[in-house]
């Protein structure tokens, strides 16, 4: 049984017919095995923010149904979601806006932690304090860090954060979304080496989100390549990458800019 | 230089809460005693600021009436946010039928000035404290709501709410723990302004007879009284008029430099 | 030929504490000449970029010299900036959406930079303006022109922007990070688009990315910022063959993800040079 189904699924924003509808996913499928480190590459309204944030019941398809672990997962109570919620942690885009600025760097980290939800349905670890000191060590931060406020961290240290975040309930999936597109290039080999790094200890299955086919060649080992809301081309990251079948994924790859003498 | 408007607010607002506490304490005459006497004295002294058409020390009974100004907007101004701000942030997180329907709800009470509520509970149970208090402070929930609302918009819309929602955490602890404390900041502003309107409304209030009813000294009471002296006695009206001015204009300084203070550093944050 | 831009020991602190972010930079710039300058957030290079154009907050303290063909420029009130801006030097901001007026047709923000800096009578501004748009490879100028800022695509709209700072032939263009925003696909036609259009116009341009791949793509010469210094100067073969510092090699590592290995470890900037404990 595969971890992830996602089946058939669509989202459209605005009435069907109407002149501002947008179908930002249209007819989805995939599945996600345990251990396998998916990613998904597409441009702006490609869909693929669209995709994940319904893989995480963060928003709702508006047809077609997901599944995680043999549950269904779309159009369900968050009350019945404690499975996916302890077992699924996100790492988002910008730094700035996922670590609340009125909160220090130890409460976020151990926010999902104190959720009913998830200490109800799954083993997530008790003591707040050991865990903390643990998930900050495997991201390389010093313990200090837990007083400061996330606009006293640089954007790669507060990326660091939201991964040490992500981890604290010892997930299964780890699911980043565009993790260093807001960062700096000579940060990002940093914190991509700390994702690969942390899948590999921990055993994770990992699904990032990106635009960057050179970075996901890297980190994962297979890829899904999406545009206006459907997948154009998938399959193992290095054959997607030295021979890639749909034009669009030829285009992508001819644009992005390697550091050449003309 | 910039923050002058800021200290500037700071210093009145303290002068006048300090008048408040100082009265609890002591005054320097009996604000209550006639001295038939001793009627409408210039400034000077013994008397600082002269005394009334009932020889009574006028300092003493402005700072008996900073009493009562500090204590309606503070009542009035924390009923409005205790009204307001749920409201706000409950139609900013849920949006839809429940966001129109505390939008609407607004707007009806936006149509009626605190006046005309003070007027119908005066009439209902006869004017008092309470009544300017609770008028002036329903009068002035929409306020609330409407900035409390908006604020609370623009924080949905950051990736630490998905994030908490993601980690499983409450809708209600979502609204306590995130987004509050990241409204705070907007909602002292309008803290501010909105007491620095509670004073003119409780002056016009008590002007008019629906506040606090004699002899207990208010500062639009005293502008009332003041108005048999106009000619003969200008400062009868000047002392008060100005402890008004200056409170409301000290609160706008206040909510002002507080705003302008914040600018900046919500730029410094992105 | 004397240089366009000649920067030396420009200081650059902010506030009343006198935070210096720049700490006296020197390069110059030839006429025509394409130069990078890259570095990473805080570095100081948007905040020097910024000081050539006089658009730094009030609170900022800028001292020593910037010579734009031969005339000074720090100390200058805004009075006397202002009608060099747009003119003979002009600026590519990063996000397009805040860099056009959502509430102007663009055709109009094109036409007021032009008619801001001469006289033209507004049929023929009106023709200079779709002749630009239709040079930035804008589709269909004239439509374009009388729509607003968000009715059209990313692309466009830096396409737009590209055209205003060009459009009355600068001799220097600036762009701060003018691709970041932008998808990959975007990004390869817009720098595309910036290359034709520095050539027409035959203006110098300076660069700003922290990007060495992109900065690769359109400039001969490239400077290394890092916490308000200028730690490397070079041309690109130089940098890319041969780079001094040891932080330079590190950006060059970090650039060249295609050159590692799927599997192996990415090299960091920390492999090559040990920063400060602020980051």
């Amino acid at each position: 049984m595969s971890l992830y189904e996602v089946d058939r699924v669509s989202r459209r924003y605005g009435r069907a017919g109407t002149s501002g509808s947008v179908l930002a996913v249209d007819d989805v499928s995939l599945s996600v095995e345990p251990g396998q480190r998916l990613g998904i590459v597409g441009e702006s309204g490609s869909g693929k923010s669209t995709l994940v944030r319904m893989m995480t019941a963060l928003d709702q398809p508006t047809s077609g149904q997901i599944r995680f672990a043999g549950e269904v997962v779309s159009h369900r109570m968050e009350r019945d979601l404690g499975g996916l919620r302890s077992s699924v942690q996100l790492v988002f885009q910008d730094p700035r806006s996922s670590l609340n600025p009125r909160m220090r760097v130890g409460a976020i980290v151990t926010e999902p932690l104190r959720s009913r939800l998830l200490r109800v349905s799954g083993d997530v670890p008790t003591d707040h304090r050991a865990r903390l000191a643990e998930v900050l060590e495997s991201v390389d931060l010093p313990p200090d860090v837990a007083d400061r406020f996330p606009h006293e961290l640089s954007g790669g240290q507060r990326q660091r954060v939201a991964i040490a975040r992500a981890l604290a309930p010892k997930p299964q999936v780890l699911i980043a979304d565009e993790p260093v597109s807001a960062l700096d290039v000579s940060v990002r080999a940093q914190v991509l080496n700390l994702v690969r790094d942390l899948v590999a200890a921990n055993g994770l299955t990992l699904i990032m989100v990106s635009h960057d086919l050179t970075v996901v060649r890297h980190v994962c080992d297979s890829v899904i390549v999406m545009r206006r809301g459907r997948i154009e081309e998938q399959g193992p990251s290095e054959q997607v990458y030295r021979d890639p079948q749909s034009p669009y994924t030829r285009e992508l790859l001819a644009a992005i800019p390697t550091f050449r003498v003309t | 230089m910039r923050r002058a408007g800021l200290w500037i607010g700071i210093v009145l607002v303290a002068l006048v809460i300090l008048a408040a506490l100082v009265s609890l304490v002591w005054t320097p005459y009996d604000p209550l005693q006639v001295q038939p006497t001793q009627t409408l004295q210039p400034a000077g002294w013994p008397h600082l600021l002269g005394t009334d058409g009932f020889g009574i020390d006028i300092l003493s009974r402005l700072l008996i009436g900073a009493r009562t100004t500090v204590f309606v907007g503070v009542v009035a101004v924390s009923l409005a946010a205790l009204g307001g701000v749920p409201l706000g942030v409950l139609a900013g997180m849920r949006g839809g039928w429940v966001s129109e329907i505390v939008l609407r709800v607004s707007d009806i009470l936006y149509a009626f000035p605190a006046l005309l509520l003070a007027i119908l509970l005066a009439a209902a149970v006869g004017a008092s404290t309470l009544t300017a208090m609770a008028a002036i402070g329903i009068a002035s929930i929409p306020a609330f709501a409407r900035v409390a609302r908006a604020a609370t918009l623009i924080v949905m819309t950051q990736d630490y709410i998905l994030a908490a929602r993601a980690s499983g955490t409450s809708r209600w602890t979502i609204s306590v723990r995130h987004v509050l404390p990241n409204i705070a900041a907007v909602l002292g502003v309008q803290a501010s302004v909105s007491f620095g309107i509670a004073i003119l409304a409780e002056a016009a209030l008590s002007y008019l007879g629906l506040a606090t009813p004699p002899p207990t000294p208010t500062w639009g009471r005293m502008l009332h009284d003041a108005q048999t002296y106009i000619f003969t006695s200008p400062i009868q009206a000047l002392w008060p008029g100005l402890a008004i001015a200056l409170s409301v204009l000290g609160l706008n300084l206040l909510g002002d430099g507080l705003r302008d203070h914040l600018d900046p550093r919500l730029r410094e944050a992105a | 030929m004397s240089p366009l831009l000649e920067v030396t020991d420009l200081r650059i602190a902010f506030g009343r504490s006198r935070r210096e972010v720049a700490h006296g930079i020197s390069f110059s710039l030839e006429p025509g000449e394409r130069l990078g300058l890259i570095g990473e957030s805080g570095s100081g290079k948007t905040v020097t970029a910024l000081a050539v154009m006089g658009l730094l907050a009030e609170n900022a303290y800028v001292s020593g010299s910037i010579r734009l063909a031969g005339r000074e420029l720090v100390g200058l009130r805004d009075s006397e900036l202002a009608p060099l801006r747009g003119d003979l030097m002009s600026m590519v901001f990063q996000e397009p959406m805040t860099a056009l007026d959502p509430t102007m047709p663009v055709g109009r923000q094109v036409a007021e930079v032009l008619l801001l800096h001469q006289h033209l009578g507004h049929g023929v501004a009106r023709g200079r303006v779709i002749e630009i748009l239709a040079e930035v490879g804008l589709e269909d100028p004239a439509r374009v022109a009388d729509a607003y800022p968000h009715a059209l695509s990313g692309g466009q709209r830096q396409r737009v922007v590209v055209a205003m700072a060009l459009i009355n032939r600068p001799d220097l263009v600036i762009c701060d990070e003018p691709t970041t925003a932008l998808d990959v696909t975007v990004q390869a036609t817009v720098l595309n688009l910036l290359d034709a259009a520095l050539d027409a116009v035959g203006a110098s341009c300076l660069f700003i990315s922290h990007d060495l791949a992109v900065v690769s793509q359109l400039c001969e010469r490239v400077l290394v910022m890092l916490d308000g210094d200028i730690v490397e100067q070079g041309t690109m073969a130089q940098v890319f063959n041969a780079p001094n510092h040891p932080y330079t090699r590190g950006l060059v590592a970090t650039a060249r993800l295609d050159a590692v290995t799927p599997g192996e470890r990415l090299p960091t900037v920390e492999d090559f040079y040990a920063r400060q404990a602020r980051r």
